[in-house]
């Protein structure tokens, strides 16, 4: 086995002898790779607060204390039963919806493409409060009305946008227009349930992970985990050969059209499973895949960066909801959605200053 | 026993029938390409060559008759496998934005790479070649946006060349270069020919250019092979009369051999354009 950094151009290269003549290879541009062991400490380091953080306070001792079984009854129940479950998860999910975002903006080719703006997070939120208000709140009852519902409009937003291209203005406003219809769905369902169901509702409807367990959001992390594995493996260098145009990705074995199928199925699993498990939360899949190929200074997808960039703003977006004003935890899909809506703003300005719509 | 057997051409094209939705650019084409020579083909804007070199590199699937490589219909082979005999260079690619010559290059080596081997050694030094072979290496850190067009377009070789496909398409490979980075270019075509012994295929503009440099001359017009051969034979008055409508001399090229085309000027005199000394091979119709 070798790990290697090359100097010209900055990488590490990674070369595992596997049999006599079989050998695994990779390699990751070094700032890339900075970048996502950066975000990752980062995370590593929030996740530690969220551990930490609360009516109790922890030392760094007693929480590790604690992770490793050793600590008191109550600091496991505190730190293990409830933060850590709540804190992985949103590690996972915003990896989860960093790397579906990534997909479906290489598939799009539009920095807009995001499940937000297409619909799919509107879609699967509208879908779910009807399901709750007018059959039940069930978990695979809500989860499924959130799957169902989220592919149903963002197939009604991508035939919308037909003509103008995806990668078009028409995408983003037929988006829009869809999401104010949702709403106020949404609204108007929930303006006419019992009182109990119409806070169950709004709570789902905000994206929360106040209620986070292991029972079932291990399942979706475990899931999500590996489409995101395999995702990389396996469509990250294919995904790159889309932003060479269809003729010279195609000359060189790629096979355009079937990635893109791939690439919008995994995108759209890695959203379910979030919506499924934690409601909408919005805008962390619009943002992340920015951020994290700004910092990670590469062309194409970024299916790495958006992933750990994704992880690192839900852990502190759940970190902020919980504590940054003291006595008040709010359902983190209010911190994304105040951040997101003015990222969406300056991401709005910027790309209208390049013409890029 | 099909056709393509008769050829002994690793790339055939058997009486095919190739175009876009409804519309068909070309009925029943033939075409072999001759193994391990440069052939050039040409033709009048917007008749089908750039969708014949699609065809071949499988981008096309004909509706009619069927591309050969190696003597196996090239859509029952997988893409990737193909890749690895036989590369395109498109007509005015566009490369993502900010990437880095290296990167582009990089990429060339996707055919030969699989789920684990994903930046093998042989990928690295094959990338080293392509670079050094353009002339790219002082570049391959430098974005592509940011290069001339002819550092642009020797950035796209390269990517080809890390490709290493025993045969080459090129479409249009000189358009929009200047003259020295036009020859530059066909210069580097010829060597990787006549050393690495690749088969080369190249959509050319002038016509002189494809006469010096191809051995294999195919002509095109309105979707229809008009004549294939060798430059000598294919060049003659009336065909560059009959297929783009022009008048000219042909004479033997003073520095490089071959046939030389000299167009007709509307305004002059045509007699004038015969050089003293020299005689015309044929005279002007």
């Amino acid at each position: 086995m070798s790990l290697r950094f090359t100097d010209r151009p900055r990488a590490v290269v990674l070369r595992v002898p596997l049999a006599a003549r079989a050998e695994a290879s990779g390699r990751v541009p070094m700032r890339s790779a900075l970048t996502c062991v950066a975000l990752l400490a980062l995370t590593v380091i929030v996740i530690y607060f969220a551990l930490s953080l609360g009516t109790l306070t922890y030392s760094p001792g007693e929480v590790l204390r604690a992770l490793l079984g050793t600590g008191t009854a109550q600091q496991e129940l505190f730190v293990v039963g409830w933060r850590l479950p709540r804190a992985l998860a949103a590690a996972v999910f915003g990896a989860m919806l960093g790397v579906s975002g990534a997909l479906f903006q290489a598939v799009t080719r539009n920095p807009l493409g995001s499940p937000d703006i297409i619909g799919f997070t509107a879609g699967s939120s509208a879908a779910s409060v009807a399901v709750i208000v007018l059959i039940g709140s069930g978990f695979y009852l809500v989860a499924s009305g959130a799957l169902v519902g989220g592919v149903a409009v963002g197939v009604l937003v991508m035939l919308l946008s037909r003509g103008g291209g995806v990668a078009g203005f028409r995408l983003v406003i037929a988006g829009l227009a869809l999401n104010a219809m949702l709403v106020s769905v949404e609204t108007w369902l929930v303006l006419n349930a019992d009182f109990d169901v119409a806070q169950t509702a709004t709570l789902w409807g905000a994206g929360s992970l106040n209620g986070a367990d292991f029972e079932f959001t291990a399942a979706p992390m475990v899931l999500g985990g590996l489409v995101m594995l395999v995702t990389v493996l396996a469509l990250g260098q294919l995904l790159d050969m889309l932003g060479m145009g269809d003729d010279a990705g195609a000359a060189l074995g790629a096979t355009p059209a079937r990635t893109r199928r791939y690439a919008v199925a995994a995108g759209v699993v890695l959203i379910a499973l979030v919506t499924a498990a934690a409601g909408p939360i919005a805008f962390v899949a619009l943002a992340a895949p920015h951020v994290g190929r700004r910092l990670a200074g590469v062309p194409g997808v970024g299916l790495l960066p958006a992933g750990a960039a994704g992880a690192f703003l839900l852990s502190s977006a759940d970190l902020a909801a919980q504590h940054a004003i003291p006595g008040n935890s709010y359902p983190v899909g209010v911190v994304t959605v105040v951040c997101g809506g003015l990222y969406l703003m300056t991401l709005l300005v910027s790309e209208n200053r390049r013409a890029a719509l | 026993m099909n056709d393509a057997d008769l050829q002994p051409s690793a790339l055939v094209a058997q009486d095919v029938t190739m175009g876009y939705d409804r519309r068909v650019i070309g009925r029943h084409l033939s075409v072999a390409i001759p193994d391990g020579q440069f052939t050039a083909i040409i033709g009048p804007n917007a008749c089908g060559k750039s969708t014949l070199m699609r065809s071949l590199a499988r981008l096309l699937k004909p509706t009619e008759g069927a591309v050969y490589l190696d003597g196996i219909d090239i859509h029952r082979r997988r893409a990737k496998e193909v890749a690895t005999r036989l590369g395109l260079l498109p007509q005015s690619a566009i490369a993502p934005a900010g990437i880095t010559v290296f990167d582009l290059v990089r990429r060339g080596r996707y055919p030969h790479q699989s789920i684990l081997s994903r930046w093998s050694r042989e990928d690295e030094d094959s990338v080293q070649r392509a670079l050094e072979a353009t002339g790219m290496v002082d570049l391959a850190d430098r974005d592509v946006d940011e290069l001339s067009g002819g550092q642009r377009q020797r950035a796209w070789v390269a990517m080809a060349l890390a490709q290493e496909s025993p045969i080459l398409l090129l479409d249009e490979p000189t358009t929009f270069l200047d003259i020295a980075h036009q020859i530059a270019l066909l210069d580097l075509f010829a060597e990787l020919n006549a050393v690495g012994g690749r088969t080369i295929v190249a959509v050319l503009h002038d016509i002189n250019h494809a006469a010096r440099y191809a051995s294999h001359l195919i002509v095109m017009a309105e979707g229809r092979i008009v004549a294939q051969g060798p430059p000598e034979a294919v060049l003659t008055v009336s065909m560059l009369d009959e297929v783009f409508g022009v008048r000219a001399v042909i004479i033997d090229d003073p520095l490089n051999g071959g046939p030389l085309v000299i167009t007709a000027h509307r305004g002059r005199d045509a007699a004038t354009l015969v050089p003293p000394g020299r005689t015309a091979t044929h005279e002007l119709t």
